[in-house]
């Protein structure tokens, strides 16, 4: 056993370093890590300026400063409010972009081009409270009365079924869903581009000669799979840190779990279909041939891709929870459910299980299409033909 | 002689075609042994059975006496016909890495994969990468990776196809080398007059079965003939060679005499009738060539 555990990890060794050290991988990691970084920031950044405005009230309307910040504050928004003299020197300052609008008097609302939907409503709310002040001023009324009529009672509101808002985490899940897809693929061709090169260039016979053929798989499985993860646990740290830095609101608490969930899925599931894509690869010749050659899996895979969006709109459907326990769907659906509604632990347990069973039997079946497969140089085999030559 | 390497009986058929029918040889330390037979005869898949690249159907395989598995292969060197290496992969890299798969410590691998690649004077490329080489030098490059872990049995698999006469040359000379330092080495060729001129033991298939095999003096002095070629100073005397036993028609041309006699006749006596012909520039007396010895056994 020793000298073989020596072997794959020589095989997947040479694996991680040639891979990670080619111009394609390192090229798409530094394009991954840009689109990470911007995928965070630029959301961060936007919803942030998104809340804060500036705005411009003329001096002739005096409460409307006090009825503005109110408004502002129920509708959870920052506005800053600058007093200028006359409407010609807020229009001015609407003009140069210092402020996003001015209010001139008590009626007029100066805008540049269109409105701001959000900004638009905190402003009308603050003109018609600020009438609305003004007449109950006229009528006699107290500031408290006025209040006492103005502000109305809370329903009581009873959920039957209480449970957490999971706007933002089925955001992560979708995210992580998208992202296991890439990465399965990604990697997964990555095999079948190592294990069709080798078979064009023709080393696959000197390697052969002194390594066994399932353990020459198993060592490019796990030294590309690991590359992957160590891709991941770098794109990983390099968010971490943004969003260390940044601090957007309305992370989840359950952020890591789910992140965590992922990287457990992409094991799994990069374990089942690289051996696929291994067996696949061995069954063409030339590098031309892959494509075709691994077809079936590319398509299954898409598919399962898809089926995973419109599960993210009926999660409770019963075809989704039997996609998730299925072991070649279940890299894909498991986690996407799990993030957006409760699963029993049961249910997640064996799902991992059978997923890892499942490998087992590709390791076995895969690994035989591949020793069958991998010295016939000339044409294209079928999976039935590499089976029996094995 | 003590023999090392033994297959016995070794059988193979791929879908309807049979490759190997109870293909039977051995072969000897500190000798090369030729492997031979046209193509389609079986000569591939004799070598890739005795990697583990092919399973045979039947037969048996020994090293040492003991049936040959995994770790028998880790003692055996293999070139195959379809040359092949990591195109991308600098030599002393890809060398090392082959090293380690046959079970080399990383260190030893490294201190190996140096040494082989000064002997095949490979040093002054060692941080290129294979795709840059010339076709000689991954030739090369390819016997290295063969070498690294100082096999027992070196497999060959038309090692001098593609060669340069020098390249041929110096393969040669390495091969001769290896075999004095104690390895058994198996190759296959086409290039009969090559064989001839290096191996000392010859094998070989024909449909795939072995039709002739042994040592090369031995095969050669058990043929039927023996082929005389006498070159006199003036045209000879008419049937001067009546008196011996020919096989066949004599060749004349002037005082140019080509025939063969039955391996039996005395090469004193053909000697002695040649000088009573006439004054002699030449006289050989030779037992049929390793191309002669093929033909006629392979021959349906």
């Amino acid at each position: 056993m020793r000298p073989r555990l020596h072997t794959i990890r020589v095989i997947a060794l040479r694996e991680f370093l040639a891979r990670g050290r080619s111009k394609a991988f390192r090229i798409s990691t530094a394009l991954l890590l840009i689109g990470l970084i911007v995928g965070i920031v630029v959301p961060t950044v936007v919803t942030r300026n998104a809340g804060r405005f500036a705005v411009a009230v003329t001096a002739s309307g005096a409460g409307m400063r006090e009825a503005i910040t109110r408004s502002a504050a129920s509708a959870g928004i920052t506005v800053t409010v600058r007093t200028t003299a006359s409407r010609a020197s807020a229009s001015a300052l609407v003009e140069s972009g210092t402020v996003s609008a001015a209010v001139v008097g008590d009626r007029e609302l100066i805008w540049k081009s269109t409105e701001n939907a959000r900004l638009s409503a905190v402003l009308n709310a603050a003109i018609a409270s600020a009438e609305v002040s003004q007449r109950a001023a006229d009528f006699g009324l107290t500031p408290g009365q006025l209040a006492l009529l103005l502000t109305p009672t809370r329903p009581t509101v009873t959920q039957l079924h209480p449970g957490p808002d999971r706007g933002p985490q089925s955001v992560i899940a979708l995210v992580g869903m998208i992202l296991l897809f890439i990465a399965i693929n990604f990697y997964g061709g990555y095999v079948l581009t190592g294990v069709v090169e080798e078979k064009s260039s023709r080393v696959v016979e000197v390697l052969l000669a002194r390594v066994r053929p399932g353990d020459l798989l198993v060592g490019k499985v796990a030294g590309i799979g690991l590359l992957g993860l160590t891709q991941f646990a770098a794109l990983g740290a390099a968010a971490a840190a943004v969003l260390e830095i940044i601090r957007p609101p309305n992370l989840p608490a359950t952020t890591l779990p789910l992140i965590a969930g992922v990287v457990v899925w992409f094991i799994l599931g990069y374990g089942f279909y690289s051996m696929l894509y291994g067996a696949f690869g061995a069954l063409a010749s030339r590098p031309e041939d892959a494509q075709a050659a691994s077809a079936p899996l590319t398509v299954f895979l898409t598919l399962t891709y898809l089926g995973a969006f419109a599960a993210f709109s009926t999660p409770q459907a019963w075809w989704v929870t039997a996609a998730s326990m299925f072991p070649p769907t279940a890299p894909i659906f498991m986690p996407l459910r799990a993030s957006v509604v409760d699963v029993p632990a049961w249910q997640i347990a064996a799902a991992m299980l059978f997923t890892l069973l499942a490998i087992l039997v590709v390791v076995r079946i895969g690994g035989r299409v591949y020793r069958g497969a991998v010295l016939h140089v000339t044409g294209r085999l079928g999976i039935r033909q590499a089976w029996h030559l094995a | 002689m003590i023999t090392v390497l033994e297959v016995d009986g070794l059988t193979k058929s791929f879908g309807s075609t049979r490759a190997l029918d109870g293909c039977t040889f051995s072969a000897v330390p500190k000798r090369l042994t030729g492997l031979l037979g046209p193509n389609g005869a079986g000569k591939t898949t004799v070598m890739r059975s005795l990697l583990g690249l092919v399973v045979p159907d039947a037969g048996t395989l020994r090293w040492h006496g003991e049936p040959i598995t995994e770790r028998t292969w880790r003692r055996f060197g293999y070139m195959p016909e379809e040359r092949g290496l990591y195109p991308a992969m600098a030599v002393r890299e890809q060398v090392t890495y082959f090293g380690l798969l046959s079970g080399l410590t990383q260190a030893a691998a490294r201190a190996r994969a140096q040494d082989v690649i000064g002997r095949l004077g490979l040093a002054e490329l060692a941080g290129r990468r294979v795709e840059q080489l010339s076709h000689g030098n991954q030739q090369r490059v390819q016997l290295a990776v063969a070498l690294v872990h100082q096999p027992e049995l070196l497999i060959l698999d038309e090692p001098f196809a593609g060669l340069d006469p020098l390249g041929v040359a110096s393969l040669g000379e390495l091969l001769r080398s290896l075999a004095d330092d104690g390895a058994t080495v198996l190759f296959s060729s086409h290039q009969l007059d090559l064989v001839q001129h290096l191996c000392q033991d010859i094998v070989t298939i024909g449909r795939g079965r072995v039709v002739l095999a042994g040592p090369l003096e031995r095969l050669q002095a058990a043929a039927a003939g023996r082929h005389i070629e006498v070159i006199f100073a003036r045209p000879p005397a008419r049937n001067w060679q009546a008196g011996l036993p020919v096989a066949g028609v004599a060749v004349e041309d002037g005082c140019h005499v080509r025939f063969t006699v039955d391996s039996q006749a005395d090469p004193g006596k053909v000697l002695a009738a040649a000088q009573a012909a006439g004054p002699l520039l030449r006289f050989d007396y030779q037992p049929p060539s390793l191309e002669e010895l093929f033909t006629e056994a392979i021959a349906p």
